[in-house]
């Protein structure tokens, strides 16, 4: 058939019939497609910072962390301890993306040889290692920052103590003696620990004066943790614990009675294994991760 | 819109072709049940697959919910102790130190029997619930972890106060209390937290554990349906706990924004053909889904179904349904022209037959075959074409003998009066003469009519012969005329001119070209009003001699030109009121032209003059 010879009125009508018919495919197929999808909220995006602070930026972090030993303690240190370390920083890194929905990344850079202190361990320690001895964790903080990370430092090394800027830098100490603290480290105008307390709202004991511009948290963890067999099962979970206080999470049981008020790894759980520990949704919730 | 409507008004109603009409009410017809069954079966195939889809996600989410229940069941049953023993604490502390009411080691012995009864507790503990009976208030033992065994072979005594935990508060105050999913290196886990028992039924302790929900995972992990579904399970915040997809494809991720899962966590089940919805998946596909919520644990089920897997099948058969359809339309466009044709054809056959009557054709009959009632009209249309032929045959007939038994009285009429005239009866007085002269005059007219009348009724009759020879001297032929009509021409100072340079030897009756050219030059000269000229010329024209009379006279009006070659036709002119003439000369010069071989045509403006031509066959 000649379709040339149709009449005007039968090509017309045609195109009008197939269009009619793909106007119908159309309608009965596309516009379902169209109009009955589900809708779906947009739920904001999560930001991981510190603690109740939402000005900091937690989506990397950096630990630099090290094996510390005083003058007196030489003959104690242990020859694995970077074995040791490099599980127990692999393990809490694993721990903190499950926890933080992979939206904050833990890294870390190992110093590679044991930092022999200047001082014997009295010196560090004090009168009292209470509360985890946080006057170690200061006083170690303020040597290495004078012999790592300063240019004229004997053990300054440009590579390990670069600092990056989208990074937030954690100095964690692995010492061969008494010690499990951490805190975040904060830069104030002000003179005394009465008036930074003040200002921050937090009792003066748990204020402390550092002089250590390489990090923004710091935390302190006797090697047997991470050693001896006491520790096996919940040594990282210590480890973890400690370096939780850098970006400023609280202990979850009563410091002076021992009470856990939570179950997670900041409280009750720093009893258990890590492979079975959590963060609280309460903390997560306070780090900007939403869920 | 008006012009839409005018279209379908057209086509249906007025106007138009009968061919269109019935092409567009064939294809209406044709095409309504068409585009209504097509409709209606893919409604009803897609509503019965999404019914389907809807049934098959539907059992799934049951049998899967009611798996998963038996497992969770299972633990909190195996939470469930009690002591059939008259104790009141687990464990005494006086003065520090602590002893075990019950044996330390059966109680070891309890939780390690519940590890191995449920591989996916990771780990399980005594906490001391007493209460002081006469004075309603915890003991010094309360909230004490009593015993604990985990799966890692950690067996702690470390008497750690619990008091404050909420899994402990709410088991301590009789409630069993599972905690929400938390997730952890080893999956997904909850804390499942029930009182103990004594035989008084009083609460003397919490039994607790921490347990792995991989188990909900191996549940989950078996489902599959089509080629391609999927189930998962998420908890109350939308966090995937548990997933029939690959394991690396699970993302921790929070799902919570799909409207269909928030529902579900919602409480409001999303089941059955109403319920399923289609949405694009956390894996970024195009899925159909649906979800239950498991009421126990906090727990929501979702099983997704990616479109492309659904509705392949469907798909498969909308395209054949497709494919069909637009087969069957054009099946029906080509039968509907085709029908068309078969119904307007014989009419369009019998049109052109009574067109051939018209113009005088009565040897041609309409051939129609459609065996049934046109066929029978075209039999009728042959017969009454017989009949008519018949008639103008006996017509013919009349004329002729009509005009042949005038034209001897007209001829000896018209010799008597010239015997008159010329005083052969003696002298014609001139008031005589002047009476015979309108007689002589109306005689030639007379004349004029039979002969041209029998040349028309010859004709017609067949009986005029024309004998074409080849022909030399046709320049002289046409002078012979030109001399001939000279004198009339003269008379009205009409100037005629012959161009002879172009002739050629023809093929033609020298007798009938002479006539034509006769009629052709008298026509000249009686429609050139007052003085003018005619001027005559040849050219060759595909092997054909043109002749060309051309004159100054006053044109043919548009009007009148289609109709200058039918019989006793004259253009109606108020100038020509004097012009005689009987309408058959051009007819008649026109048929013996074409059986002589050749064409007559002419080009004519009014006011301008007219140019008859017409055409011989050149003589090789």
């Amino acid at each position: 058939m000649d379709l040339s010879t149709l009449h005007p009125h039968h090509k017309r009508s045609i195109v009008y019939i197939i269009i009619g018919f793909c106007l119908g495919l159309v309608f009965w197929f596309l516009l379902p497609q169209l109009f009955l999808k589900e809708p779906t909220t947009v739920r904001s995006e999560s930001k991981i910072h510190a603690f109740h602070n939402p000005d900091s930026n937690l989506e990397k972090i950096r630990i630099r962390a090290f094996y510390v030993v005083p003058q007196n303690k030489t003959a104690d240190a242990v020859s694995n301890w970077k074995e040791f370390l490099e599980t127990s920083l692999a393990k809490a890194a694993e721990f903190h993306k499950i926890q933080f929905r992979e939206k904050s990344a833990l890294n870390y850079d190992i110093y590679p040889e044991p930092v022999i202190l200047e001082k014997n361990n009295i010196f560090y320690d004090t009168k009292t290692t209470k509360y985890g001895n946080p006057k170690a964790l200061i006083g170690i903080a303020n040597e290495l920052e004078k012999r790592v990370f300063r240019k004229d430092g004997d053990l300054y090394n440009e590579n390990f103590s670069q600092r990056s800027a989208s990074e937030y830098p954690v100095l964690g100490i692995i010492y061969e003696g008494v010690g499990a603290a951490g805190g975040v480290i904060y830069e104030s105008e002000l003179e005394s620990t009465v008036e930074i307390a003040k200002k921050l709202g937090l009792p003066e004991s748990v204020i402390y004066k550092v002089d250590v511009e390489s990090a923004d948290g710091f935390f302190i963890l006797s090697r047997t943790f991470l050693t001896d067999a006491e520790y096996r099962f919940n040594g990282v979970t210590n480890f973890y614990h400690e370096f939780a206080h850098t970006f400023g999470l609280p202990d979850g049981y009563d410091l002076e009675t021992g009470v856990s008020s939570t179950f997670d790894i900041m409280g009750e759980g720093r009893k258990k294994p890590i492979e079975i520990m959590y963060l609280d949704r309460k903390f997560t919730r306070a780090m900007g991760l939403v869920e | 819109m008006n012009s839409l409507k005018e279209f379908i008004f057209d086509i249906f109603f007025t106007g138009g072709r009968l061919r269109n009409k019935l092409f567009f009410m064939i294809v209406a017809i044709a095409l309504t049940p068409l585009v209504s069954v097509s409709f209606l079966s893919l409604y009803t195939s897609t509503l019965s697959h999404k019914n389907d889809v809807a049934i098959i996600e539907d059992n799934i989410l049951f049998q899967k919910s009611v798996e998963i229940q038996n497992f969770i069941d299972e633990i909190l049953s195996t939470f469930k102790i009690h002591f059939n023993l008259p104790l009141e604490q687990l464990i005494v502390k006086e003065d520090e130190e602590i002893t075990y009411a019950v044996a330390k080691k059966d109680l070891n012995n309890i939780l390690q029997s519940i590890m191995e009864e449920n591989s996916f507790i990771e780990e399980t503990s005594f906490i001391d619930a007493s209460i002081l009976r006469d004075k309603n208030e915890p003991t010094n033992v309360y909230g004490l972890e009593v015993a604990k065994v985990s799966k890692n072979g950690e067996n702690s005594e470390a008497f750690s106060s619990l008091k404050n935990l909420s899994y402990f508060q709410s088991a301590a105050r009789g409630k069993d209390y599972v905690s929400e999913v938390f997730f952890t290196a080893k999956g997904p886990m909850v804390i499942i937290a029930s009182p103990v028992r004594n035989d008084m039924n009083r609460i003397i302790g919490v039994l607790t554990g921490q347990v792995n929900l991989l188990g909900i995972q191996k549940i989950v992990s078996r489902t599959q349906f089509g080629n391609s579904g999927y189930l998962y399970v998420v908890d109350r915040e939308g966090r995937i706990v548990a997933s029939s997809r690959e394991r690396g494809s699970i993302k921790p991720t929070n799902l919570s924004g799909l409207a269909l899962i928030s529902d579900v966590l919602l409480g409001k089940d999303r089941l059955g053909i109403e319920g399923q919805g289609r949405f694009t998946s956390f894996w970024n596909e195009q899925v159909i889904g649906a979800g239950k919520k498991l009421r126990s644990l906090d727990l929501s089920l979702i099983a997704e179904w990616p479109v492309s897997d659904v509705d392949s099948f469907i798909n498969t058969i909308r395209n054949y349904m497709i494919l069909f359809s637009v087969i069957t339309l054009l099946l029906i466009l080509v039968s509907s022209i085709f029908i068309s044709h078969r119904i307007v054809h014989p009419i369009e056959i019998l049109e052109k037959g009574a067109e051939r009557i018209a113009k005088g054709n009565f040897e041609e009959p309409v051939t129609i075959i459609t065996r049934d009632e046109i066929e029978r009209l075209g039999t009728a249309f042959n017969s009454m074409m017989m009949g008519l032929k018949e008639f103008r045959a006996l017509k013919d007939e009349f004329v002729f003998i009509a005009a042949h038994e005038l034209r001897t009285p007209v001829t000896a009429i018209r010799g008597y009066l010239s015997m008159i005239e010329d005083g052969d009866a003696g002298p014609v007085p001139p008031k005589i003469k002047e009476y015979l002269d309108p007689v002589m005059q109306s005689n030639m007219r007379l004349v004029t009519l039979v002969n041209d009348l029998l040349e028309v009724a010859r004709q017609e009759a067949g009986r005029i012969t024309i004998q074409t020879a080849k022909i030399d001297n046709l320049g002289m032929s046409i002078s012979a005329v030109i001399k001939e009509l000279k004198p009339l021409a003269d008379k009205k100072q009409i100037t005629v001119l012959y161009d002879d340079r172009a002739v050629k030897p023809v093929m033609t009756d020298e007798s009938r070209l002479k006539e034509v050219m006769v009629n052709l030059l008298s026509n000249a000269v009686k429609y050139t009003l007052g003085s003018g000229k005619v001027s005559i010329w040849h050219d060759v024209r595909e092997n054909m001699l043109v002749t060309h009379v051309r004159d100054s006279g006053i044109g043919i009006p548009k009007e009148a030109q289609a109709k200058l070659f039918e019989k006793f036709y004259r253009v109606q002119d108020e100038r020509l009121r004097n012009v005689t003439g009987t309408g058959l000369g051009l007819f008649i010069i026109k048929q013996l032209i074409e059986r002589m071989g050749g064409k007559i045509w002419f080009v004519s403006e009014p006011g301008q003059g007219t140019t008859f031509s017409f055409s011989l066959p050149l003589a090789f």
